[in-house]
């Protein structure tokens, strides 16, 4: 099994506070991984140190056997999207042309080959229709959509979700984990959720995140309760 | 039109377009980053370098440059930093650069006669230098922002995501550096005092009404060259402080823009109530 992403000793503290410790963690190619816990367990600090946003006290993330920083660039990050500024003048396809900029290099040309890969990913989620849209003019789902395509551009070798599908009707939550499933065919995905029930119909292992990590022992009891 | 035929006049114009460019474009960038108070901070600053330039005897426009950029690295470093304080940081640069102003000014001896124009602005009596310089610095932010419009857009709408494809801190210093140079293309318009407004409001405006950061900054440029133009005539006619007469214009369309906007949500609300919509 290929190994791609590993947290080795990873401790973070805040004023004193321990907010993780010694979180020890692989993640590998066929890996649909969820990270279950309590709100304020560190769920999505560990995202944010997995992405390099938060400096660890100790401990190590390395990539693809490498350090972390060379590849940024291959993280498909998908952030909670009820913490954008709906007002901001952007439409869908502006959003989605950021998410190549990692790719494009500083000086370079949006090509006819970046156009392409934009058109794809707005396919995959079921938003091509909207692409001209302001995001001030789509439903929580449809942002939700956006911001996991504006993670495909960026060809990502690794996709990460923080709460994907929090205050999404329950039709559109089955719509977004069957596209997470398809895409799990190609990339490894990291899946934060407080939602046990859902995430462990869909994903193939889940880590509990209480300030340290443990097995999630009750999905192992689940199918005999169904 | 005969007016023109002054050179006082025909400057007074110019100045009033090479700014509306500037605070077009950057204020664009402030409005919807929501970092106005970082805007504030940075022009009240300039004052610092103002007070240099007369004791030392430059170009006090000069020291402005000088001063603003600090005050935009500074925060822009500093403000970051785990445990800082952005707004209260801010707030102490603000202040600091006053108070060095103010003591700057006092012991340089003489009278120091323009200083009003720098706090309030002196649209009509714009030296041809400042205007060169005025120039100067509205190439240098159009080029830069023609060159990082999509790496700008990126931070300002998303920094984290941005932090995973770019460069992002030093995109925002870079931004920053931007806001200090449209600082001291308005000093001479509107004075330090009264640069934050001319930042946010043609700014402000154009965001009820547009959906594309591009448009945004058209009409941002083209509004603030309405309300310049307009400001100069009333300064010109009344004897009034250009800064003050221009604000006044732009904060009479902006509340009026409220006005405009929201009956228009009204009426959409209706349409939609009514099954229109």
């Amino acid at each position: 099994m290929e190994k791609v992403l590993e947290l080795k000793n990873i401790w973070v503290k805040f004023n004193n506070n321990i907010v993780l410790e010694n979180v020890n963690l692989e993640v590998n190619k066929a890996d649909f991984l969820g990270i279950v816990g309590p709100n304020g367990g560190g769920k999505t600090t560990l995202l944010k140190v997995i992405l390099g946003f938060i400096k660890p006290a100790k401990g190590e993330v390395r990539f693809l056997g490498e350090k972390r920083e060379k590849n940024l660039k291959y993280f498909g990050y998908v952030p909670q999207y009820n913490n954008f500024d709906r007002q901001f003048p952007i439409s869908v396809w502006e959003v989605l042309v950021t998410g190549r900029l990692g790719q494009l290099g500083m000086f370079k040309q949006f090509t006819h080959r970046d156009k392409n890969i934009v058109l794809d990913a707005l396919m995959k989620v079921g938003m091509l229709e909207a692409k001209d849209k302001s995001i001030g003019k789509l439903s929580g789902g449809q942002i939700q959509r956006v911001l996991i395509a504006r993670a495909l551009v960026m060809e990502p070798k690794i996709l990460i979700l923080d709460e994907p599908t929090a205050n999404i009707d329950a039709d559109m939550e089955n719509k977004i984990y069957e596209l997470l499933l398809e895409l799990n065919s190609e990339i490894p995905i990291i899946l934060v959720s407080h939602d046990k029930k859902v995430i462990s119909s869909y994903v193939n292992r889940v880590v509990h995140l209480d300030r340290k990590i443990s097995d999630y022992k009750e999905k192992i009891a689940m199918p005999s309760i169904l | 039109m005969e007016v023109l035929q002054y050179e006082f006049m025909r400057n007074a114009l110019t100045a009033g377009i090479l700014a509306s460019i500037a605070c077009g474009i950057v204020g664009t960038f402030v409005v919807v980053k929501r970092i106005v108070f970082i805007s504030g901070g940075i022009s009240h600053s300039a004052y610092g370098g103002i007070g240099l330039g007369y004791y030392f005897g430059f170009n006090p426009m000069l020291g402005a440059v000088l001063f603003s950029l600090m005050t935009a690295m500074t925060i822009g470093l500093v403000s970051k930093k785990p445990g800082q304080r952005e707004d209260t940081l801010i707030g102490v640069m603000w202040a600091i650069g006053m108070a060095i102003g103010v003591v700057f000014i006092q012991i340089t001896p003489g009278y120091t006669a323009d200083l009003f124009s720098y706090l309030f602005g002196s649209i009509l009596a714009v030296p041809t230098t400042d205007i060169t310089l005025m120039f100067i610095l509205d190439i240098l932010i159009m080029v830069v922002v023609f060159i990082f419009f999509r790496e700008f857009t990126a931070i300002c709408f998303d920094e984290e995501f941005a932090a995973l494809i770019s460069y992002p801190k030093k995109l925002y210093l870079l931004l920053l550096c931007l806001v200090a140079l449209t600082v001291v293309t308005l000093i001479r318009v509107v004075g330090i005092i009264l640069v934050i407004a001319m930042i946010t409001i043609p700014a402000g405006i154009s965001a009820q009404f547009t959906e594309s950061i591009k448009k945004m900054m058209f009409m941002s440029v083209l509004l603030g060259t309405i309300f310049t133009t307009l400001g100069l005539v009333l300064s010109y006619k009344f004897d009034i402080a250009s800064g003050a007469a221009i604000i006044l214009v732009s904060g009479v369309c902006y509340i009026f823009s409220l006005g405009i906007k929201y009956v228009n949500t009204c009426r959409k609300n209706n349409n939609f109530h009514l099954g229109k919509g």
